[in-house]
């Protein structure tokens, strides 16, 4: 970006901020004031490329609502609305937490906010950051963690992440806002930021429009910088800094490091006093209160003495392992360290870690032989670096009793990959979200995977052919309850009529939103309604023809339906959706955004008539 | 799916500063200026809230943008007959205009193929959350900066000239499928589908042309060239002396503010109704239209 593009779009946010920025400016103590004023100059620039993300609404390689909209300067600020030119997520809300296809969660759960979203964004210079300012121009505040890397010179070997802020998920006004939550200090340099979001609280999608990162060259204050060559290296670290790698990281072998001759000789003299103390609780009962214990204090405990580390230890609470709220400590001395208490786990989730060859293939391979044979949940969800064709063929042949595996977003895995987890023949969960599995190896993993229950090929654009599919899932697929083929452009209705008929009858949720084929000619949507009953879940998103005759075949046949998007209809009218709402007693969400019969004074009416159900509406302002 | 295909482990690599250096190369740029005038200017309701309005002269629109490696410049002409179905005709050509836009701004298209960017950015279309329905008629230059050539993409009657030294060097042709009715994209509603004239974006008319400094590209779509001839505009373009974007922008007006003078006088023998005699049609004088010129002018880069 040029440096003219630079000072005419601070120039215009200046003017349109001068309000606020008056406002702060005269609450702000003098102190701070003269510090901006001594401070280096800052260099501002917008995100240069978009590295990673976990989920966009739109489609790999569009223009719309795609996470690649976050480059360059702001384009909607200061409008508000639901524009397709921001960076949209997959999801919002607690809908697809309710969904049939909702994963099931892990036991222990993370004390922080978990996030569902995060995005890696590239600048072009180097910084030291002092200030990050997120565009957010639809259903704002789903923010909750900024990471920053560390570069270490030498090639290949691993990237240190920083918070340099984690707070918790705001309740933001309805307006377009720029976003700069107070950044912690960063002592080194850095180009690649991690913004992580949760938009659970959402009741609409989040649109993001831009990102601005502030800060100097040069070091803030030299006197107080320690020499980037004394950096202690994380591994070595002791304590439990949330931002170094944690005691989890460090050997089994060596575990309840903290256990010096001082401590163990005041707690023998207590325990000589006959004072009865947490440890001479029945072993169940220190188990149980673990178990509520997060990860991080799980290990934090074990260092405290022998006995508790002995329980914090126990092979029983590592049963289910899900480390993606920990993903930036996750290496692979860390999950060596891990590996000694892991031999009962079941259910593991590496989702997001150790991106950029932080955790290594090797590292992963030989974690899971140590301690994948009784894993039956997997999920490895943008873990690009290690799932390749190579490790998925060990994943299936270490875990044999596989019942649901996630490889959302791993863009390395090829043919060969797909091949391999049709030899998981006992999966019932399958999530190939953004992947490139093509026509031959999905038909190949449905007809092998017969007890396939949830099925996502969410944008998996390479399949080409998905009519091919959708007879292997019709011959093979008895069970199968939920199918997801958002995005799928060559799904069209001879596929669903197919589908319909054998799977109908089972189907509790069903995806075909933005087939562009897809459509109500034939009366493929009314037939879908006859044969499907069960339906509690559909999305119909802009499939432009359905009509009034496709919903009251819905009110008539889907009495269960919770959740229904018929988002961009064009044929709808509101005397349909009426029916809809009047006969499908247990409907909780209803998206008729952009549906052109449908105006804002009947969503309004049956929102009063109707509170039980949340009825989305989607809007722009100019 | 793509970043990681971009990135994959060189991320660290890119990270420790290794930046790739760009080659200095002496290439030819583009000063642009664009002007327009709708034809009920004032009278027309604002009937879409929800479209982009930038760029839109009643319902045409243009774009302007750059990347490293070219200039481009669209117009785009919407056909006014969808104001009978309750559809705002801009609608479908400021998308169209702002998602070409778009694309050449994120560089993902080869300079070669401005047919491209018309295909994609109809596709495109059919990506967004609000049904765009409507048709237009859409004329692409692209100026690759290397070869110093002009690439362009024209469907419908909209067009493209390129004036050297006072005279015409080098223009687009016309495409219609009969008089008055050129070739278009078009996007209909669900019960017009099949009833609706649409044209496949590769069906459009390209063409390559060696340009040369000083050299001026006038983009613009039918409302300049059914009421100017070749001649006038001409003889307008001569005035300019400078290529200063205030003189280009001055002359963009004025060719716009004289096309649309022509449009309403009832007695000028315009382009449009020699046109109409031609196909046995008895009219005279001007054609009242949108009028949106892009004047541009090739300049040496330093």
């Amino acid at each position: 970006m040029s440096d003219e593009e630079h000072h005419a779009s601070s120039f215009v946010l200046f003017l349109l901020n001068l309000k606020r920025t008056l406002g702060q400016l005269v609450s702000s103590k003098p102190r701070e004031r003269d510090e901006a004023v001594k401070q280096h100059p800052v260099v501002e620039q917008y995100a240069a490329d978009v590295v990673d993300f976990s989920s966009q609404y739109g489609r790999d390689y569009g223009l719309c609502y795609t996470a690649e909209n976050l480059k360059g300067p702001h384009r909607i600020y200061p409008r508000y609305g639901d524009f397709a030119e921001a960076f949209v997520t997959r999801t919002y809300g607690i809908w697809w937490d309710l969904a049939p296809s909702a994963c099931e969660p892990f036991q222990r759960v993370a004390t922080r906010n978990t996030s569902s979203d995060f995005i890696d964004i590239l600048f072009k210079k180097m910084v030291f950051p002092n200030k990050l300012e997120i565009y957010e121009t639809f259903n704002p505040g789903s923010t909750v963690r900024i990471l920053a890397a560390q570069v270490n010179h030498e090639e290949d070997s691993a990237l240190r992440w920083k918070v340099l802020w984690e707070g918790m998920p705001q309740c933001a006004p309805a307006v377009p806002r720029v976003y700069s939550p107070q950044l912690d200090r960063c002592d080194f340099v850095t180009s690649l930021i991690r913004i992580e979001f949760s938009h659970r609280h959402l009741s609409y999608y989040t649109s993001l429009d831009a990102v601005r990162l502030l800060g100097s060259a040069e070091t803030p204050d030299p006197h107080e910088m320690p020499d980037p060559h004394e950096t202690p290296d994380p591994h070595e670290t002791d304590g439990l800094d949330r931002d170094n790698n944690s005691c989890a990281v460090r050997g089994g072998g060596g575990g309840g490091g903290g256990d010096g001759p001082a401590r163990r000789s005041a707690y023998e003299t207590r325990r000589g006093d006959d004072c009865r103390s947490l440890v001479d609780m029945p072993e169940e009962v220190i188990q149980y209160i673990i178990s509520f214990f997060d990860i991080l204090d799980l290990c934090r405990v074990a260092q405290t003495c022998r006995t508790l580390c002995k329980h914090c230890y126990d092979a029983q609470q590592f049963t289910e392992l899900d480390l993606q709220p920990y993903w930036h400590m996750i290496t692979d001395a860390a999950l060596a360290g891990l590996a000694g208490r892991c031999h009962l786990m079941r259910r593991l989730s590496l989702s997001w870690c150790g991106p950029y060859h932080n955790l290594t293939e090797a590292g992963f391979v030989r974690f899971l032989q140590s301690c994948g044979g009784n894993l039956t949940c997997l999920r490895l969800a943008s873990c690009t670096e290690y799932v390749t064709n190579s490790s998925l063929k060990i994943i299936v042949d270490v875990c044999p009793g596989l019942t649901e595996l996630d490889v959302r977003c791993c863009g390395r895995l090829g043919d060969e990959g797909f091949a391999e987890i049709a030899r998981a023949s006992r999966l019932q969960r399958l999530n190939l979200y953004r992947t490139a599995v093509r026509t031959s190896e999905a038909a190949l993993i449905v007809r092998n995977c017969v007890h396939l229950e949830m099925l996502n090929f969410d944008s998996c654009s390479q399949i080409a052919n998905f009519h091919e599919v959708a007879v292997a899932i019709a011959e093979n697929l008895r069970e199968l309850k939920c199918l997801n083929v958002c995005r799928v452009k060559s799904v069209g209705n001879n596929s669903l009529v197919v589908i319909a008929q054998t799977c109908g009858a089972a189907l509790l949720e069903l995806d075909v939103g933005w087939c562009v084929e897809v459509s109500s000619r034939d009366g493929c949507l009314v037939n879908l309604a006859r044969r499907c009953p069960r339906l509690r879940a559909l999305y119909l998103t802009s499939i432009r023809t359905i009509n009034d005759r496709d919903l009251q075949a819905f009110a008539a046949h889907c009495r269960d339906l919770e959740q229904l998007d018929i988002l961009g209809s064009m044929g709808v009218t509101p005397i349909a959706v009426a029916g809809v709402l009047l006969e499908c007693t247990q409907l909780k969400l209803l998206d008729v955004s952009y549906c052109t019969c449908i105006e804002f004074i009947d969503v309004h009416r049956w929102r009063q008539m109707y509170p039980e159900v949340t009825i989305q509406k989607s809007f722009k302002n100019i | 799916m793509q970043s990681v295909v971009k990135y994959g482990r060189y991320i660290v690599r890119a990270l420790s500063g290794v930046a790739v250096a760009e080659v200095p190369v002496k290439h030819f740029r583009l000063v642009s200026a664009a002007s327009g005038v709708a034809k009920d200017k004032g009278v027309k309701a604002t009937v879409a809230a929800l479209t982009v309005r930038r760029n839109v002269n009643g319902d045409d629109a243009h774009f302007i943008a750059s990347n490293r490696v070219s200039d481009v410049l669209g117009v785009a002409d919407g056909v006014g007959g969808w104001h009978n179905y309750g559809v705002d005709p801009s609608q479908f050509s400021s998308y169209l205009m702002s998602t070409c836009e778009r694309l050449v701004e994120q560089g993902t298209f080869s300079p070669q193929f401005p047919v491209e960017i018309i295909a994609t950015s109809y596709q495109e279309l059919l990506e967004n959350k609000v049904p765009i329905i409507g048709s237009s008629t859409v004329c692409i230059v692209v100026l690759d900066r290397r070869n110093h050539t002009i690439y362009t993409a024209n469907l419908g009657d909209s067009g493209c000239l390129v004036v050297r030294e006072g005279k015409v060097v080098h223009r687009s042709e016309d495409q219609q499928h009969y008089f008055n009715t050129p070739f278009q994209l078009a996007l209909a509603p669900p019960d017009q589908d099949g009833l609706v004239l649409s044209d496949s974006p590769h069906s459009a008319e390209r063409s390559a042309f060696d340009v040369e400094e000083g050299d001026l590209i006038i983009v613009a779509t039918d409302g300049l060239f059914d009421n100017m001839s070749d001649d006038l505009i001409c003889e307008e373009l001569s005035k300019l002396t400078d290529r200063r974007l205030e003189s280009m922008q001055r002359t963009a007006r004025s060719l716009v503010e004289i096309a649309h003078e022509l449009s309403r006088d009832p007695d000028y023998v315009s382009p449009f109704s020699l046109h109409a005699r031609a196909n046995g049609i008895n009219l005279t004088g001007g054609k009242p239209d949108d009028i949106t010129v892009v004047l541009a002018s090739v300049t040496l880069n330093d």
